[in-house]
Protein backbone atom coordinates (compact mmCIF):
# COMPACT_ATOMS: atom_id res chain seq x y z
CA UNK A 1 0.00 0.00 0.00
CA UNK A 2 1.33 3.41 -1.00
CA UNK A 3 0.09 6.16 1.31
CA UNK A 4 -0.14 9.55 -0.27
CA UNK A 5 -2.20 12.28 1.34
CA UNK A 6 -0.02 15.25 0.44
CA UNK A 7 0.08 16.47 -3.14
CA UNK A 8 3.85 15.85 -3.05
CA UNK A 9 3.50 12.12 -2.31
CA UNK A 10 0.61 11.85 -4.77
CA UNK A 11 2.93 13.13 -7.49
CA UNK A 12 5.60 10.63 -6.45
CA UNK A 13 3.03 7.82 -6.48
CA UNK A 14 1.86 8.80 -9.94
CA UNK A 15 5.41 8.83 -11.30
CA UNK A 16 6.20 5.54 -9.53
CA UNK A 17 3.17 3.91 -11.17
CA UNK A 18 4.38 5.08 -14.58
CA UNK A 19 7.94 3.84 -13.89
CA UNK A 20 6.47 0.49 -12.86
CA UNK A 21 4.35 0.19 -15.99
CA UNK A 22 7.01 1.35 -18.44
CA UNK A 23 9.93 -0.28 -16.60
CA UNK A 24 11.96 2.90 -16.33
CA UNK A 25 15.32 2.66 -14.58
CA UNK A 26 15.23 5.02 -11.65
CA UNK A 27 17.55 6.14 -8.86
CA UNK A 28 15.77 7.08 -5.63
CA UNK A 29 17.64 9.21 -3.11
CA UNK A 30 16.97 10.93 0.16
CA UNK A 31 17.89 10.96 3.84
CA UNK A 32 17.50 8.01 6.23
CA UNK A 33 14.03 6.62 6.75
CA UNK A 34 12.20 8.46 3.97
CA UNK A 35 11.04 5.20 2.38
CA UNK A 36 13.53 4.73 -0.48
CA UNK A 37 13.56 0.92 -0.43
CA UNK A 38 9.79 0.85 0.00
CA UNK A 39 9.39 3.00 -3.13
CA UNK A 40 11.93 0.85 -5.01
CA UNK A 41 9.95 -2.31 -4.13
CA UNK A 42 6.73 -0.58 -5.14
CA UNK A 43 8.18 0.24 -8.57
CA UNK A 44 9.76 -3.19 -9.07
CA UNK A 45 7.93 -5.67 -6.80
CA UNK A 46 9.52 -8.80 -8.29
CA UNK A 47 13.08 -7.51 -8.24
CA UNK A 48 15.97 -9.23 -6.50
CA UNK A 49 17.38 -6.91 -3.84
CA UNK A 50 21.19 -6.54 -3.83
CA UNK A 51 21.86 -9.73 -5.84
CA UNK A 52 25.07 -11.53 -4.94
CA UNK A 53 25.46 -13.16 -8.36
CA UNK A 54 24.76 -11.70 -11.82
CA UNK A 55 21.17 -12.04 -12.92
CA UNK A 56 19.06 -10.92 -15.82
CA UNK A 57 16.02 -10.45 -13.59
CA UNK A 58 14.94 -6.96 -12.44
CA UNK A 59 17.13 -5.79 -9.56
CA UNK A 60 17.10 -3.28 -6.73
CA UNK A 61 20.48 -2.01 -5.53
CA UNK A 62 20.65 -0.26 -2.17
CA UNK A 63 23.30 2.36 -1.32
CA UNK A 64 24.17 2.67 -5.01
CA UNK A 65 26.06 5.91 -4.33
CA UNK A 66 28.43 4.09 -1.96
CA UNK A 67 28.86 0.71 -3.64
CA UNK A 68 30.65 0.24 -6.92
CA UNK A 69 28.29 -1.00 -9.58
CA UNK A 70 28.98 -4.29 -11.32
CA UNK A 71 28.23 -4.31 -15.03
CA UNK A 72 25.01 -6.15 -15.66
CA UNK A 73 22.62 -6.83 -18.49
CA UNK A 74 19.52 -6.13 -16.44
CA UNK A 75 16.94 -4.25 -18.37
CA UNK A 76 15.16 -2.96 -15.28
CA UNK A 77 17.22 -1.47 -12.46
CA UNK A 78 15.98 0.52 -9.50
CA UNK A 79 18.55 1.81 -7.02
CA UNK A 80 18.57 3.81 -3.83
CA UNK A 81 21.09 6.07 -2.15
CA UNK A 82 21.46 8.94 0.25
CA UNK A 83 23.00 11.43 -2.16
CA UNK A 84 22.24 12.55 -5.73
CA UNK A 85 24.39 11.04 -8.50
CA UNK A 86 26.42 13.07 -10.97
CA UNK A 87 24.63 13.75 -14.27
CA UNK A 88 27.02 11.40 -16.12
CA UNK A 89 26.56 8.49 -13.71
CA UNK A 90 22.81 8.99 -13.63
CA UNK A 91 22.61 8.98 -17.43
CA UNK A 92 24.82 5.89 -17.68
CA UNK A 93 22.69 3.59 -15.56
CA UNK A 94 19.32 5.29 -15.15
CA UNK A 95 16.85 7.46 -16.97
CA UNK A 96 15.89 9.65 -14.05
CA UNK A 97 16.13 10.20 -10.32
CA UNK A 98 13.52 10.83 -7.65
CA UNK A 99 14.36 12.72 -4.49
CA UNK A 100 12.29 11.58 -1.53
CA UNK A 101 11.98 14.56 0.78
CA UNK A 102 11.99 14.22 4.60
CA UNK A 103 8.65 13.94 6.41
CA UNK A 104 8.97 17.42 7.88
CA UNK A 105 8.55 18.80 4.35
CA UNK A 106 5.20 17.04 3.84
CA UNK A 107 3.74 16.82 7.38
CA UNK A 108 0.22 16.15 6.02
CA UNK A 109 1.30 12.52 5.59
CA UNK A 110 2.41 11.92 9.21
CA UNK A 111 -1.09 11.12 10.54
CA UNK A 112 -1.63 8.55 7.78
CA UNK A 113 1.69 6.85 8.55
CA UNK A 114 0.81 6.73 12.26
CA UNK A 115 -2.46 4.97 11.40
CA UNK A 116 -0.70 2.53 9.09
CA UNK A 117 2.13 1.67 11.49
CA UNK A 118 -0.31 1.33 14.43
CA UNK A 119 -2.42 -1.10 12.42
CA UNK A 120 0.66 -3.08 11.38
CA UNK A 121 2.07 -3.15 14.91
CA UNK A 122 -1.22 -4.28 16.47
CA UNK A 123 -1.49 -7.11 13.96
CA UNK A 124 2.13 -8.15 14.33
CA UNK A 125 2.30 -7.94 18.13
CA UNK A 126 -1.24 -9.27 18.62
CA UNK A 127 -2.04 -6.33 20.90
CA UNK A 128 -5.44 -4.76 20.72
CA UNK A 129 -5.23 -1.35 22.32
CA UNK A 130 -5.43 2.22 21.12
CA UNK A 131 -2.39 4.45 21.26
CA UNK A 132 -2.13 8.19 20.91
CA UNK A 133 0.95 9.87 19.46
CA UNK A 134 0.79 13.53 20.46
CA UNK A 135 4.36 14.44 19.43
CA UNK A 136 5.42 12.30 16.47
CA UNK A 137 9.14 11.55 16.41
CA UNK A 138 10.23 12.27 12.84
CA UNK A 139 13.91 12.83 13.64
CA UNK A 140 14.73 9.80 11.48
CA UNK A 141 11.59 10.10 9.37
CA UNK A 142 9.57 6.88 9.08
CA UNK A 143 12.17 4.85 11.02
CA UNK A 144 11.82 6.86 14.22
CA UNK A 145 8.05 7.18 13.82
CA UNK A 146 7.65 3.41 13.49
CA UNK A 147 9.93 2.83 16.49
CA UNK A 148 7.89 5.28 18.55
CA UNK A 149 4.63 3.49 17.73
CA UNK A 150 5.99 0.01 18.54
CA UNK A 151 7.52 1.26 21.79
CA UNK A 152 4.31 2.91 22.86
CA UNK A 153 2.31 -0.18 22.02
CA UNK A 154 4.63 -2.40 24.04
CA UNK A 155 4.54 -0.10 27.08
CA UNK A 156 2.75 -1.51 30.16
CA UNK A 157 -0.64 0.09 30.56
CA UNK A 158 -1.93 -1.13 33.94
CA UNK A 159 -0.35 -0.88 37.40
CA UNK A 160 -0.30 -4.67 37.45
CA UNK A 161 1.80 -4.76 34.27
CA UNK A 162 4.13 -2.10 35.64
CA UNK A 163 4.47 -4.02 38.88
CA UNK A 164 5.39 -7.20 37.00
CA UNK A 165 7.83 -5.33 34.80
CA UNK A 166 9.58 -3.71 37.79
CA UNK A 167 9.60 -6.98 39.70
CA UNK A 168 11.28 -8.64 36.76
CA UNK A 169 13.71 -5.77 36.36
CA UNK A 170 14.75 -5.74 40.05
CA UNK A 171 15.12 -9.50 40.06
CA UNK A 172 17.68 -9.24 37.28
CA UNK A 173 19.42 -6.06 38.49
CA UNK A 174 22.46 -5.75 40.73
CA UNK A 175 23.89 -2.88 42.77
CA UNK A 176 20.61 -1.11 43.27
CA UNK A 177 19.93 1.06 46.27
CA UNK A 178 16.68 1.96 47.93
CA UNK A 179 17.37 5.69 47.73
CA UNK A 180 18.24 5.64 44.03
CA UNK A 181 15.14 3.70 43.09
CA UNK A 182 12.86 5.93 45.17
CA UNK A 183 14.46 8.94 43.53
CA UNK A 184 13.87 7.45 40.08
CA UNK A 185 10.25 6.80 40.92
CA UNK A 186 9.72 10.33 42.26
CA UNK A 187 11.48 11.88 39.27
CA UNK A 188 9.17 10.02 36.85
CA UNK A 189 6.08 10.87 38.88
CA UNK A 190 6.87 14.60 39.28
CA UNK A 191 7.91 15.15 35.69
CA UNK A 192 4.73 13.47 34.43
CA UNK A 193 2.63 15.59 36.79
CA UNK A 194 4.46 18.70 35.67
CA UNK A 195 3.43 18.01 32.07
CA UNK A 196 -0.12 17.24 33.16
CA UNK A 197 -0.86 19.97 35.72
CA UNK A 198 1.74 22.61 34.86
CA UNK A 199 1.78 24.42 38.31
CA UNK A 200 3.24 23.07 41.55
CA UNK A 201 0.16 24.20 43.41
CA UNK A 202 -2.02 21.97 41.24
CA UNK A 203 0.39 19.01 41.48
CA UNK A 204 0.48 19.28 45.28
CA UNK A 205 -3.30 19.40 45.40
CA UNK A 206 -3.80 16.47 43.02
CA UNK A 207 -1.26 14.02 44.48
CA UNK A 208 -1.88 15.16 48.02
CA UNK A 209 1.57 16.34 49.07
CA UNK A 210 2.69 19.47 50.85
CA UNK A 211 3.62 22.16 48.32
CA UNK A 212 6.85 23.13 50.14
CA UNK A 213 7.91 19.45 50.31
CA UNK A 214 7.08 19.04 46.61
CA UNK A 215 9.12 22.11 45.63
CA UNK A 216 12.09 20.89 47.65
CA UNK A 217 11.93 17.40 46.16
CA UNK A 218 11.56 18.66 42.59
CA UNK A 219 14.54 20.95 43.04
CA UNK A 220 16.63 18.17 44.54
CA UNK A 221 15.68 15.76 41.75
CA UNK A 222 16.25 18.42 39.10
CA UNK A 223 12.74 18.07 37.66
CA UNK B 1 13.45 11.37 -70.91
CA UNK B 2 14.81 14.75 -69.68
CA UNK B 3 11.45 15.57 -68.18
CA UNK B 4 11.40 12.14 -66.46
CA UNK B 5 14.78 12.81 -64.82
CA UNK B 6 13.77 16.32 -63.78
CA UNK B 7 10.51 15.01 -62.35
CA UNK B 8 12.19 12.40 -60.15
CA UNK B 9 15.31 14.33 -59.19
CA UNK B 10 15.92 14.19 -55.43
CA UNK B 11 16.54 17.97 -55.47
CA UNK B 12 13.56 20.32 -55.69
CA UNK B 13 13.31 22.04 -59.08
CA UNK B 14 10.92 24.96 -59.63
CA UNK B 15 10.32 27.20 -62.65
CA UNK B 16 8.49 30.51 -62.12
CA UNK B 17 6.98 32.87 -64.69
CA UNK B 18 7.70 36.62 -64.60
CA UNK B 19 4.82 37.16 -62.11
CA UNK B 20 6.04 34.58 -59.65
CA UNK B 21 3.54 31.89 -60.59
CA UNK B 22 4.80 28.32 -60.74
CA UNK B 23 5.07 27.00 -64.29
CA UNK B 24 6.64 23.70 -63.32
CA UNK B 25 7.84 21.90 -60.20
CA UNK B 26 9.07 18.34 -59.76
CA UNK B 27 7.87 15.77 -57.20
CA UNK B 28 10.38 16.84 -54.55
CA UNK B 29 9.51 20.52 -55.01
CA UNK B 30 5.83 19.70 -54.64
CA UNK B 31 6.47 18.42 -51.08
CA UNK B 32 8.68 21.44 -50.37
CA UNK B 33 6.04 23.89 -51.62
CA UNK B 34 3.31 22.27 -49.58
CA UNK B 35 5.12 23.62 -46.49
CA UNK B 36 6.79 26.78 -47.78
CA UNK B 37 5.04 29.78 -49.30
CA UNK B 38 5.88 30.09 -53.01
CA UNK B 39 6.18 33.90 -52.66
CA UNK B 40 8.95 33.41 -50.13
CA UNK B 41 10.80 31.11 -52.55
CA UNK B 42 10.24 33.44 -55.49
CA UNK B 43 11.56 36.35 -53.47
CA UNK B 44 14.68 34.34 -52.68
CA UNK B 45 15.10 33.45 -56.39
CA UNK B 46 14.76 37.06 -57.54
CA UNK B 47 17.13 38.35 -54.85
CA UNK B 48 19.81 35.77 -55.65
CA UNK B 49 19.38 35.57 -59.46
CA UNK B 50 22.46 36.13 -61.67
CA UNK B 51 22.87 39.63 -63.10
CA UNK B 52 23.09 38.33 -66.65
CA UNK B 53 21.31 35.50 -68.45
CA UNK B 54 22.70 32.12 -67.42
CA UNK B 55 23.02 30.03 -64.30
CA UNK B 56 24.38 31.03 -60.90
CA UNK B 57 25.33 28.19 -58.55
CA UNK B 58 26.23 28.81 -54.96
CA UNK B 59 27.06 26.39 -52.16
CA UNK B 60 25.81 27.91 -48.98
CA UNK B 61 23.25 26.86 -46.40
CA UNK B 62 19.76 28.00 -47.30
CA UNK B 63 16.94 27.59 -44.81
CA UNK B 64 13.18 27.71 -45.29
CA UNK B 65 11.54 26.86 -41.96
CA UNK B 66 12.49 23.20 -41.36
CA UNK B 67 14.02 22.71 -44.81
CA UNK B 68 17.74 23.14 -45.04
CA UNK B 69 19.67 22.99 -48.32
CA UNK B 70 23.38 23.05 -48.91
CA UNK B 71 23.20 25.23 -52.02
CA UNK B 72 21.21 26.28 -55.08
CA UNK B 73 21.33 26.99 -58.81
CA UNK B 74 19.27 29.86 -60.19
CA UNK B 75 19.08 30.45 -63.93
CA UNK B 76 17.17 32.10 -66.76
CA UNK B 77 17.42 32.40 -70.54
CA UNK B 78 14.78 35.09 -71.08
CA UNK B 79 12.76 37.53 -69.00
CA UNK B 80 9.63 35.33 -68.93
CA UNK B 81 10.90 32.38 -66.89
CA UNK B 82 13.35 31.78 -64.06
CA UNK B 83 14.25 28.45 -62.49
CA UNK B 84 15.76 27.28 -59.21
CA UNK B 85 17.19 23.95 -58.10
CA UNK B 86 17.96 23.52 -54.42
CA UNK B 87 20.60 20.98 -53.42
CA UNK B 88 19.54 18.76 -50.58
CA UNK B 89 22.01 18.05 -47.83
CA UNK B 90 23.55 14.73 -48.72
CA UNK B 91 25.58 14.31 -45.55
CA UNK B 92 24.79 10.79 -44.44
CA UNK B 93 22.75 10.63 -41.31
CA UNK B 94 23.34 7.17 -39.96
CA UNK B 95 20.52 6.20 -37.70
CA UNK B 96 21.12 3.18 -35.51
CA UNK B 97 17.90 1.91 -34.01
CA UNK B 98 19.12 -0.16 -31.07
CA UNK B 99 17.57 -1.23 -27.75
CA UNK B 100 14.10 -1.01 -29.18
CA UNK B 101 11.13 -1.44 -26.90
CA UNK B 102 7.44 -1.08 -27.53
CA UNK B 103 6.34 2.38 -26.44
CA UNK B 104 3.14 4.36 -26.47
CA UNK B 105 4.14 7.92 -27.20
CA UNK B 106 1.27 9.69 -25.36
CA UNK B 107 2.04 7.66 -22.22
CA UNK B 108 5.74 8.44 -22.47
CA UNK B 109 5.11 12.16 -22.98
CA UNK B 110 2.63 12.27 -20.10
CA UNK B 111 5.28 10.70 -17.94
CA UNK B 112 7.74 13.42 -19.01
CA UNK B 113 5.18 16.05 -18.08
CA UNK B 114 4.62 14.56 -14.60
CA UNK B 115 8.33 14.13 -13.93
CA UNK B 116 9.32 17.61 -15.12
CA UNK B 117 6.53 19.06 -12.95
CA UNK B 118 8.01 17.34 -9.92
CA UNK B 119 11.59 18.40 -10.65
CA UNK B 120 11.25 21.93 -11.96
CA UNK B 121 8.76 24.68 -12.75
CA UNK B 122 8.26 24.15 -16.46
CA UNK B 123 4.85 24.81 -17.94
CA UNK B 124 4.24 22.13 -20.54
CA UNK B 125 1.34 21.93 -22.96
CA UNK B 126 0.84 18.91 -25.19
CA UNK B 127 -0.96 18.02 -28.38
CA UNK B 128 -0.98 14.38 -29.45
CA UNK B 129 -1.73 12.93 -32.83
CA UNK B 130 -4.14 10.11 -31.92
CA UNK B 131 -3.37 8.22 -35.13
CA UNK B 132 0.18 7.36 -34.00
CA UNK B 133 0.28 3.65 -33.16
CA UNK B 134 2.50 2.05 -30.47
CA UNK B 135 6.03 1.94 -31.92
CA UNK B 136 9.35 0.23 -31.31
CA UNK B 137 11.82 2.88 -30.14
CA UNK B 138 14.74 3.51 -27.82
CA UNK B 139 12.80 4.67 -24.76
CA UNK B 140 15.87 5.64 -22.74
CA UNK B 141 17.26 7.83 -25.52
CA UNK B 142 13.94 9.58 -26.18
CA UNK B 143 13.49 10.31 -22.48
CA UNK B 144 17.07 11.47 -21.97
CA UNK B 145 16.92 13.72 -25.03
CA UNK B 146 13.65 15.36 -24.00
CA UNK B 147 14.82 15.78 -20.38
CA UNK B 148 17.95 17.45 -21.75
CA UNK B 149 15.88 19.78 -23.95
CA UNK B 150 13.53 20.72 -21.10
CA UNK B 151 16.27 21.30 -18.55
CA UNK B 152 16.01 24.85 -17.14
CA UNK B 153 13.20 25.77 -19.55
CA UNK B 154 10.29 27.81 -18.27
CA UNK B 155 7.78 26.81 -20.88
CA UNK B 156 7.43 24.23 -23.63
CA UNK B 157 4.85 23.07 -26.12
CA UNK B 158 5.13 19.46 -27.20
CA UNK B 159 3.27 18.07 -30.20
CA UNK B 160 3.42 14.82 -32.10
CA UNK B 161 2.49 13.97 -35.68
CA UNK B 162 3.24 11.57 -38.49
CA UNK B 163 5.23 13.48 -41.08
CA UNK B 164 3.41 12.86 -44.34
CA UNK B 165 5.55 12.29 -47.39
CA UNK B 166 8.79 11.90 -45.45
CA UNK B 167 10.50 8.57 -44.89
CA UNK B 168 13.70 7.26 -43.41
CA UNK B 169 15.66 4.35 -44.82
CA UNK B 170 17.10 1.89 -42.31
CA UNK B 171 18.76 -1.23 -43.67
CA UNK B 172 17.16 -0.65 -47.07
CA UNK B 173 13.69 -0.52 -45.53
CA UNK B 174 11.58 2.64 -45.66
CA UNK B 175 9.84 3.85 -42.49
CA UNK B 176 7.43 6.77 -42.06
CA UNK B 177 8.59 9.41 -39.60
CA UNK B 178 6.99 10.47 -36.35
CA UNK B 179 7.88 13.97 -35.32
CA UNK B 180 8.01 15.10 -31.71
CA UNK B 181 8.18 18.86 -31.90
CA UNK B 182 9.20 20.74 -28.78
CA UNK B 183 8.72 24.48 -29.00
CA UNK B 184 10.94 26.08 -26.42
CA UNK B 185 13.91 28.47 -26.56
CA UNK B 186 16.94 26.84 -28.17
CA UNK B 187 19.52 26.92 -25.37
CA UNK B 188 21.86 24.17 -26.57
CA UNK B 189 22.54 22.02 -29.62
CA UNK B 190 21.30 18.49 -29.10
CA UNK B 191 22.28 15.46 -31.18
CA UNK B 192 21.54 11.76 -30.99
CA UNK B 193 22.97 8.72 -32.79
CA UNK B 194 19.59 7.01 -32.51
CA UNK B 195 17.39 9.47 -34.37
CA UNK B 196 17.60 12.79 -36.19
CA UNK B 197 17.13 15.95 -34.14
CA UNK B 198 16.50 19.27 -35.86
CA UNK B 199 17.68 22.20 -33.75
CA UNK B 200 15.76 25.26 -34.90
CA UNK B 201 15.17 28.79 -33.68
CA UNK B 202 12.01 28.07 -31.71
CA UNK B 203 12.85 24.58 -30.52
CA UNK B 204 13.62 21.04 -31.55
CA UNK B 205 12.14 18.31 -33.71
CA UNK B 206 12.87 14.65 -32.96
CA UNK B 207 12.34 12.48 -36.01
CA UNK B 208 11.59 8.95 -34.85
CA UNK B 209 11.25 6.12 -37.37
CA UNK B 210 7.83 4.53 -37.10
CA UNK B 211 8.88 0.92 -36.55
CA UNK B 212 5.79 -1.02 -35.60
CA UNK B 213 7.07 -4.52 -35.07
CA UNK B 214 10.01 -6.00 -33.23
CA UNK B 215 11.18 -7.98 -36.26
CA UNK B 216 11.05 -5.02 -38.62
CA UNK B 217 14.76 -4.39 -38.09
CA UNK B 218 17.39 -6.93 -37.19
CA UNK B 219 19.09 -4.60 -34.76
CA UNK B 220 16.44 -4.74 -32.11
Amino acid sequence: MFLAKSSYLQKIKNIANMCKEMKINVYIWGERGVGKTFLAKYISPNAIINPKTPTIKPIIIEDFDKNPFIETKNSFIVATGSKPLSKEKLKKYFIMDIELKPLKEHPEDIEEFIKLFSKQAKKELKIDKEIKISTPDISENLNSLKRQIYTQLLMPQSKKEIFKLLQNFYAQSENITYEEEINNFERALFSAMKIKYKSKLQIAKQIKINRVTLTKKMKALNV
Amino acid sequence: MFEFWCEWDINPLIIFDEKGNIKYCNQEAEIFLSYINKKEVYQFVITNAPNKKGIKTKFETVKFKDFEFMGYSIGYQNNNEIGVRFFINTNLKIIEPTNLEKIELPKLLNFINEYINLKQNTKISMIFDPSIPPIMANKKEILNTIFEILEDQKEAKISTKIQIGEYIKIKSKKYPIIEIEINTPLKKKIKSPFFEIINKENGYILKIPMIKEDNETNNS
